[in-house]
């Protein structure tokens, strides 16, 4: 059921509203809150948040009979709505990164005031997923990024296998997903993909896990389906390994995201901008899973161009963990 | 005078992006303090730029008609964040990266945060004080202000009154200093004033004159120059504030707020500070008041504004009844 949770209007006296879909599992069910556009350039999680708000608008509609809704499910499909109605990151009014901007403030500049009001619909939940991509300028193979080591068994129902630590950092306190963190909410954070771009294939990877999580921990029953709980490759965060270049120029790809490389395996090359020379082969320093890697070509010198997160001391959680 | 280069990174397209800062040292032996200025983080704060300059200019001098006046050393930063002034926006263009939001441990690798690292090292390794200079952003206009996260006061409240600033204005802590470099450097026991005048993307002459003799004046006081010539006119203590001697005047409808006080005045409660108004139909939403009596310290300058928006402050004369 669509709800309007913020309204507030415009300069010019036009109204902007904020929605959230939500559907009701039996009483003292826990709840899910699913949020995608924090940005307005993430768009393979609007995708998916859009998918799944049909799927789960039909089972309760009865066209999927053998599917149930068994516990309280939230989508926030849009946070900041005025960047994506721009199609930027962020709003160019106030420049002000939304998920920078947590935990916001109930009156103050509006994409304060849509953090807060999102944060406040979402904390009374037992669960939040947040559904983004890489950083701009970088793509990302889809992964499952989360604060606590702790919820490693939980991340297995969301049925992705590569799982990375989020290191802490100062201005992580100003991000939704450790403002769920701190109100003890288990959270992920789902990622897949490029901003600006809708990658279907990618889309459907957020849905199916999203699917899966919502079957596994209860909050939807199918008559023989069940889900499943994966085995997870998890990195804490002391494991990355960030591939710089030595050179400025254009960095060309030559690997792709999702793939293991071996020590020495080429990342890409950067070449001379003017003369197209090759300045410099980018090369795994240490064997790893490629997360992350550049896609816009120019660079300069010291730029990360690809995250590897390796195996030094590596823990794979399967089947008791 | 020396210019040290603390960041040198080549471009994509050949220009280098360059850190430097200007170096003044202490006439003989060792110095009594080092002093650290930095400007530029963002690069539409225009204010810091005229008054790095002005300094710069005046030491310059000094130097040459004075030199035994240097008793302590001076570094000047200013421009810290170079990509971002020479396309005067307040983020590090490109990567749309708040340079102010990258300090503290564990911020990644990306060129932002490799910059901001190497001019936090410089300042930790260069500075027993320092002090970093802002302007507001492109809504508010700001009379010149010293701001002090609480935990610091007893700090930096006694140095910050030799600014000449007109407020010095003691606030809460707040998860979004955490990352600033003012909040680093605080607790990295460098004591850091963060200076906070005008608008961005303009320059207010009278503000600098003051910033500038009030810098002047406090490098006297700290024992860093060894001159007295501040103009008269110029030294004032300025007025300490805690957070219930702030009262807020919020629009409570959008629309367009057209101004009529002055920056600057002393205002009494329900005194008129401008009307809302709705461009499209010609009515007026709103008579926007003073919510208290003190001094008008923030103004509202865009005037386009959503539900909610800042309009103005006033810095209360008394403390509200409990
Ligand atoms: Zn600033």
């Amino acid at each position: 059921m669509k709800k309007e949770f913020f309204s507030t209007q415009t300069p010019l006296g036009e109204t902007l509203s904020l929605y959230k879909n939500f559907w009701e599992g039996p009483e003292l069910s826990e709840t899910l809150a699913i949020v995608s556009g924090l940005h307005g350039d993430r768009l393979n999680g609007l995708m998916a948040a859009s998918r799944l708000s049909r799927f789960l608008g039909d089972i309760a509609q009865g066209r999927e009979p053998d599917f149930k809704i068994t516990g309280n499910i939230q989508i926030f499909p849009v946070v900041n709505l005025p960047a994506l109605s721009e199609g930027n990151a962020a709003w160019s009014y106030d420049n002000l990164d939304a998920d920078r901007a947590f935990p916001g403030l109930e009156e103050g500049d509006l994409t304060e005031t849509l953090c807060h009001a999102v944060l406040q619909q979402t904390a009374q939940s037992d669960y939040g997923i947040i559904l983004q991509t890489a950083e701009p300028h970088y793509t990302d193979a889809p992964h499952i990024k989360m604060i606590s080591a702790n919820l490693k068994s939980l991340a297995r129902n969301l049925d992705l296998r590569v799982t990375r630590e989020i290191a802490e950092f100062p201005a992580l306190t100003l991000q939704l997903i450790k403002q769920w963190h701190a109100l003890g909410m288990a959270s992920f954070i789902l990622s897949a993909g490029t901003p600006g771009v809708v990658d279907p294939s990618q889309s459907d990877i957020l849905f199916e896990s999203v699917l899966n999580f919502m079957l596994v921990t209860g909050f939807l029953s199918h008559t023989h389906r069940k889900g499943h709980k994966r085995e997870l490759d998890f990195y804490p965060a002391k494991n990355e390994c960030t591939l710089l270049t030595k050179h400025s120029g254009m960095f060309l790809p030559k690997s792709k995201v999702g793939n293991w490389l071996n020590v020495d395996q080429t990342v890409g090359e950067v070449v001379d901008l003017y003369s197209g020379e090759v300045l410099e082969t980018v090369t795994a320093r240490e064997a790893g899973f490629l997360v992350t890697l550049r896609v816009h070509p120019l660079v300069h010198e010291q730029e990360p161009v690809a995250v590897l997160l390796t195996r030094k001391n590596k823990r794979r959680f399967w089947p008791f963990s | 005078m020396k210019t040290k280069t603390l960041v040198l990174f080549k471009s994509p397209l050949g220009a280098p992006v360059k850190v430097i800062k200007q170096i003044f040292t202490a006439f003989k032996g060792r110095p009594v303090k080092r002093v650290s200025f930095v400007t530029g983080l963002h690069g539409d704060e225009l204010e810091g730029l005229v008054l790095c300059h002005r300094l710069i200019q005046a030491l310059r001098q000094l130097k040459q008609t004075q030199p035994e006046a240097f008793l302590g050393d001076i570094h000047i930063y200013p421009a810290a964040n170079p990509s971002a002034v020479n396309s005067a926006t307040r983020l590090w263009p490109f990567y749309s990266e708040d340079m102010n939001r990258t300090f503290g441990q564990g911020s990644g690798d990306s060129v932002p945060v490799q910059v901001s690292r190497a001019l936090f090292e410089d300042l930790k390794a260069h500075s027993d004080l320092a002090v970093d200079i802002h302007s507001s952003n492109k809504h508010l206009l700001e009379l010149p202000q010293i701001r002090i996260i609480e935990n610091f006061a007893g700090t930096l409240v006694p140095l910050a009154e030799q600014t000449c600033a007109d407020l010095i204005w003691v606030h809460p802590m707040a998860g979004l200093f955490e990352s600033t470099l003012g909040y680093n450097l605080n607790l990295a026991k460098i004591p850091t004033l963060v200076i906070e005048t005008g608008i961005c993307l303009r320059i207010h002459p009278e503000f600098g004159d003051q910033l500038f003799h009030g810098m002047m004046h406090w490098l006297n006081h700290i024992g860093v120059l060894a001159i007295r010539n501040t103009p008269a006119k110029y030294i004032k203590a300025p007025r300490i504030i805690y957070p219930n001697q702030v009262a807020l005047a919020m629009a409570r409808q959008s629309g367009l707020f057209v101004g009529q006080a002055r920056l600057g005045s002393q205002v009494k409660q329900g005194d008129p500070l401008g009307q809302m108004l709705n461009p499209m139909t010609g009515e007026v939403l709103e008579e926007v008041v003073s919510p208290g009596t003190g001094l008008l310290f923030t103004l509202r300058q865009l005037p386009l504004v959503y539900a909610g928006g800042l309009l103005a402050r006033v810095a209360l004369d008394r403390e509200p009844e409990p």
